[in-house]
């Protein structure tokens, strides 16, 4: 590398100092990185937005008194009002408060498989990278079969199979085919980190693998995992939206997708019915996708 | 290696550090900044020196003196952003490398001054067989037919004694051990015959035993070839047997110049006696080696007066506030207020030595 | 090269069979019966429901008809489905389609994904990369079918382009769905070409052949693309595997008869034995993509060939 030469450390004093910059390495580049994100417009805006959509999900009824529920024929398709600020749909319903109350079954959608997907890619990504071996050999033979299935193919054979009203079935197809990619991270971060000095040193002292694991490999590992996770919510959100939309997603909920299919199906003429469901989909997928780059960004200062 | 020592002996009296012009190639009071996110660098800080036709010239410092970023500067290839050359000039030929087009620039490259590299491994492409990056630039510059190019570099690799040559012209850089990954590195910078090659740590990645073998090969190839070279290096240990003169660095300065031997005989700078006193030496059995303490300057913030005042045994109070001239030694140069003293061996330390 | 490939083979077998396996329990065993998993909620009558059970063995251990639905998918045997159909029938009609879309939206990823990628690469930090990175998120983050429905809804209002292609031979019908099919891939390629790039400009070996007095066109168009196009390649081999199965959102909205358009009706009629076999199909597609990828990988890059 070129800056080799920029810098200044010396040949001979550098391998001394090194020892105590590695120790001071973690901590300090979680602040750093703390520190960038808090500058970083893109990281506020997405947190922003991401605020909201969850203030939304959570007490819909603070930004509309309408219910998304009431919805009168008479009314169908008139464009917006000062009654109904997106108008309303085919069926007469208030566009602006379905689009409000959409996003609940999206954000958990989102919220639950991460979770799910999470506790799965940790467990078998710290197996896999910490004892290695047998261990390793048959996660990474699952992985590939998991892998072997697209998402969006996979989610639609388990929905199909599952017949389960709410978030759930989709939670639990998205869970089960989406850890894949989060594990492999996982294990290579623990990978990298077993190889460390310090880790060495703790087993050598005598800690045992639990406390190894939770106390030196675990918070090291961390950061690739939570960049990878807040941008697969992201995209969790978006195929539940396609599930939906193609009819196999989520049964009795509002949902964005669901909403989308029934205003292209039918209408193909009326903008309103398609646009602002569809926005706050982008938007809100957007944010998850913006979050997590920015986080990656600033963990990884090669990139800026 | 000792037909290298001896070779410094045959050498026609190796020409004075300061013969005035008509060198094949200077560098005169160069400047070069790199400019970051956390402020500017200054790398380079008015550095000068000389290269003459078939001669050795050793540049020494630790990483960050600047030794290498010289170096790309004279190729052109420093990268910029965020590497700048804010002043100074860069003569080949009698002909300002830093003032032509980029065509002429190019046409400088590879054909008249050429570069090895430190980490072969990394400085190969490693997508492309070692026969086909050797004759690469014998295709696209020199016109050869890709038969006659890769018959030539059959020829390099022979030169730079690659076993079963013509059989390794199909092989990846990775496929060859470190040591012969840099002398495929070395039958590269040869094959345009260019008058000039800088070695930039030529040795440094590889083992023990193999650095010998690959400073004895670019010394024998230097000599049969009549090529000019510049030896870039941190270890005072390589320099002896191959260098004709040898140039110091420091945060970015030619802190001490001199003939080989004067240097190794009385260095005339505390930082190149430093250096001296940190190798081992057979017979300093018994007595304790000696480091230069502290740390290379940051080059965000330099230091005032002498760069290297903060670590200097012999440090005064002029040494922090004015920044030495150059002082003409008779031959030889140093940038220290107290150079002569130094060389007569008056000068008496102001600092307990640190023991290791 | 050639133990490397083996390996892969073996890892693909072994992929292929889990994956069909899963595919096969979640559609019959993990639901209770599974006559009315194939069937749905649709009255069925005892002549179908009969030569289900023969056709799927039910009356067998699970293992045993899993092995037997194996056996006859890669016989290309592929039944009929719950009204009577033959699936391999539905199949060869529609392949077709999905074949040419899946190709054209290729197409424009390799090109304009791409050229893209190199360009914004070679021009970091300036307001074209700017402006072209912030589109790709944003592409990046709406989903297809939002991408496709806005598309088709403007084409239908205004006019500007065909939206209901149906069965249409012509080319040019199929650009516009093309070109939401590959939206995210186009974009996701450009990031991956632009990173990639960036990273060879930076190499080592780059320096090396500008010190060899090379061209630049040649340093930058013979030397980094041919390292960075490692990685790209790699993806876009996966891409077109996932283009096929993406093709069902695409072909529902634009109402193209091809594979994606069946399993979409298939799901709506909650008709099994269709969507097992086209799934199946499916990730047999994706597979040997992923098996064509390897050895592309291993042909590009020499450090796996001879590992």
């Amino acid at each position: 590398m070129s800056d080799q030469n920029a810098l200044p450390p010396a040949d001979s004093v550098v391998a001394l100092a090194e020892g105590e910059a590695g120790a001071g390495r973690a901590r300090s580049l979680a602040s750093d990185a703390w520190r960038d994100l808090r500058k970083n417009p893109i990281a506020i805006i997405s947190a922003v937005i991401i605020v909201i959509l969850v203030l939304m999900a959570v007490w819909p009824s603070l930004f509309t008194g309408a219910d998304p529920a009431a919805c009168d024929l008479s009314r169908s398709l008139q464009p917006p009002s000062s009654e109904a600020w997106f108008g309303y749909n085919l069926q007469g319903c208030d566009i602006y408060a379905r689009t409000i109350y959409g996003a609940k079954a999206s954000l958990q959608v989102g919220l639950y498989s991460v979770i799910g997907v999470a506790v799965i890619a940790i467990v078998l990504g710290m197996l896999a990278g910490y004892y290695g071996g047998w261990a390793d050999a048959v996660i990474a033979r699952v992985t590939d079969i998991v892998l072997g299935i697209p998402l969006l193919l996979g989610a639609i054979v388990i929905l199909s199979s599952v017949e389960l009203d709410g978030v759930w079935p989709v939670v639990l197809a998205l869970a089960l085919l989406g850890w894949t990619s989060p594990a492999r991270i996982v294990r290579s971060s623990v990978i990298s980190a077993k190889g460390q000095d310090y880790v060495q040193a703790a087993r050598m002292l005598g800690a045992n693998d639990k406390r190894i694991m939770m106390r030196h490999i675990a918070p090291n590992a961390m950061a690739p995992v939570i960049v990878v996770l807040t941008i697969a919510l992201g995209s969790f959100i978006s195929v539940e939206a396609t599930l939906s939309f193609l009819g196999i997603g989520l049964k009795g909920e509002i949902s964005w997708g669901a909403d989308i299919a029934d205003a292209t199906g039918r209408v193909r003429n009326a903008l309103g019915p398609v646009l602002f469901p569809s926005t706050f989909l982008a938007l809100t997928v957007l944010a998850f996708i913006m979050l997590g780059d920015a986080v990656r960004e600033a963990f990884d200062p090669k990139l800026r | 290696m000792g037909r290298h020592s001896q070779s410094i002996v045959e050498k026609e009296s190796s020409p004075g550090p300061d013969d005035g012009g008509g060198h094949l190639l200077e560098v005169d009071d160069l400047y070069v900044e790199f400019r970051t996110g956390e402020g500017v660098a200054k790398v380079i800080n008015g550095v000068s020196y000389h290269l003459d036709a078939g001669e050795t010239l050793a540049v020494l410092g630790e990483s960050g003196s600047g030794k290498s970023v010289t170096a790309q500067a004279i190729m052109g290839i420093l990268d910029s952003p965020p590497g700048f050359v804010t002043g100074g000039r860069i003569l080949y030929q009698g002909k300002d490398l830093l003032k032509v087009g980029e065509a002429e620039r190019r046409a400088v490259r590879g054909r008249e001054i050429s570069i090895i590299f430190q980490d072969a491994l990394s400085a190969l492409n490693p997508v492309f067989t070692v026969g086909w990056q050797i004759s690469e630039a014998l295709r696209k510059r020199e016109g050869l037919s890709k038969k006659d190019a890769l018959e030539r570099a059959v020829e390099l690799m022979e030169l730079v004694n690659i076993p079963a040559a013509r059989e390794r012209l199909k092989s990846y850089p990775h496929q060859f051990s470190g040591g012969m990954r840099q002398r495929v590195m070395i039958a590269m910078a040869l094959a345009q015959q260019p008058n000039v090659v800088i070695a930039d740590e030529p040795t440094t990645a590889l083992d023990v035993t193999v650095q010998a073998q690959i400073m004895d090969l670019l010394g024998e190839l230097r000599r049969e070839m009549n090529t000019a070279m510049i030896l870039i290096t941190h270890d005072l240990g390589v320099v002896a047997d191959v260098a004709d003169r040898i140039a110091v660095m420091y945060a970015g300065r030619i802190i001490e110049h001199a003939d080989v031997h004067a240097l190794y005989r009385s260095p005339a700078h505390p930082y190149t006696l430093g250096l001296l006193n940190s190798i081992p030496r057979l017979d300093d059995k018994g007595k304790t080696l000696r480091t230069i303490p502290g740390l290379p300057p940051n080059l965000t913030k330099i230091p005032s007066g002498c760069p290297f005042h903060p670590r200097c045994r012999f440090v005064r109070d002029v040494c922090r506030s004015e920044v030495p001239p150059s002082l003409d030694l008779g031959g030889r140069q140093s940038a220290c207020h107290f150079a002569r003293e130094l060389l007569a061996g008056e000068l008496e330390p102001t600092r307990k030595e640190p023991e290791l | 090269m050639f133990r490397y490939i083996i390996r892969r083979l073996l890892q693909m077998v072994l992929a292929f069979f889990g994956t069909t396996l899963l595919v096969y329990w979640l559609m019959f065993a993990a639901s209770g019966d599974p006559i009315a998993a194939l069937a749905g909620e649709k009255p069925l009558s005892p002549s179908v429901r009969q030569a289900l059970i023969q056709e799927f063995h039910l009356d067998q251990p699970f293992i045993v008809q899993y092995l037997y639905y194996m056996r006859d998918l890669l016989t290309f045997d592929l039944g009929v489905n719950t009204s009577g159909r033959d699936i391999g029938q539905i199949v060869a009609t529609a392949w077709p389609y999905t074949l040419k879309l899946a190709f054209i939206a290729f197409i424009f990823v390799v090109v304009v994904g791409i050229t893209l990628g190199v360009i914004v690469a070679m021009k970091r930090g300036g307001v074209f990369d700017t402006v072209v990175l912030l589109l790709t998120l944003i592409v990046i983050s709406i989903p297809v079918f939002v991408i496709g429905s806005t598309l088709a809804l403007f084409g239908a209002k205004w006019g500007l382009w065909t939206t209901n292609v149906g069965g249409s031979g012509k080319l040019l019908a199929y650009l516009v769905p093309a070109l939401v099919l590959g939206s995210l891939s186009l974009a996701t390629a450009v990031r991956l070409t632009r990173s990639s790039v960036g990273e060879n400009l930076r190499a080592d070996y780059v320096r090396t052949a500008k010190s060899k007095g090379l061209k630049r066109s040649r340093v930058v168009g013979v030397h980094v693309l041919r390292n960075s196009l490692i990685p790209v390649i790699t993806f876009l081999g996966i891409e077109l595997g996932g283009l096929m199965g993406g093709a069902i959102v695409t072909e529902k909205i634009f109402n193209i008869p091809g594979i994606g358009f069946e399993l979409a009706k298939a799901i709506g009629l909650e008709d099994g034995p269709t969507v097992v076999t086209i799934v199946s199909l499916l990730v047999i597609v994706y597979l040997l993509m992923n098996l064509l990828v390897d050895v592309l990988y291993a042909v590009l890059d020499p450090r796996i060939r001879y590992e």
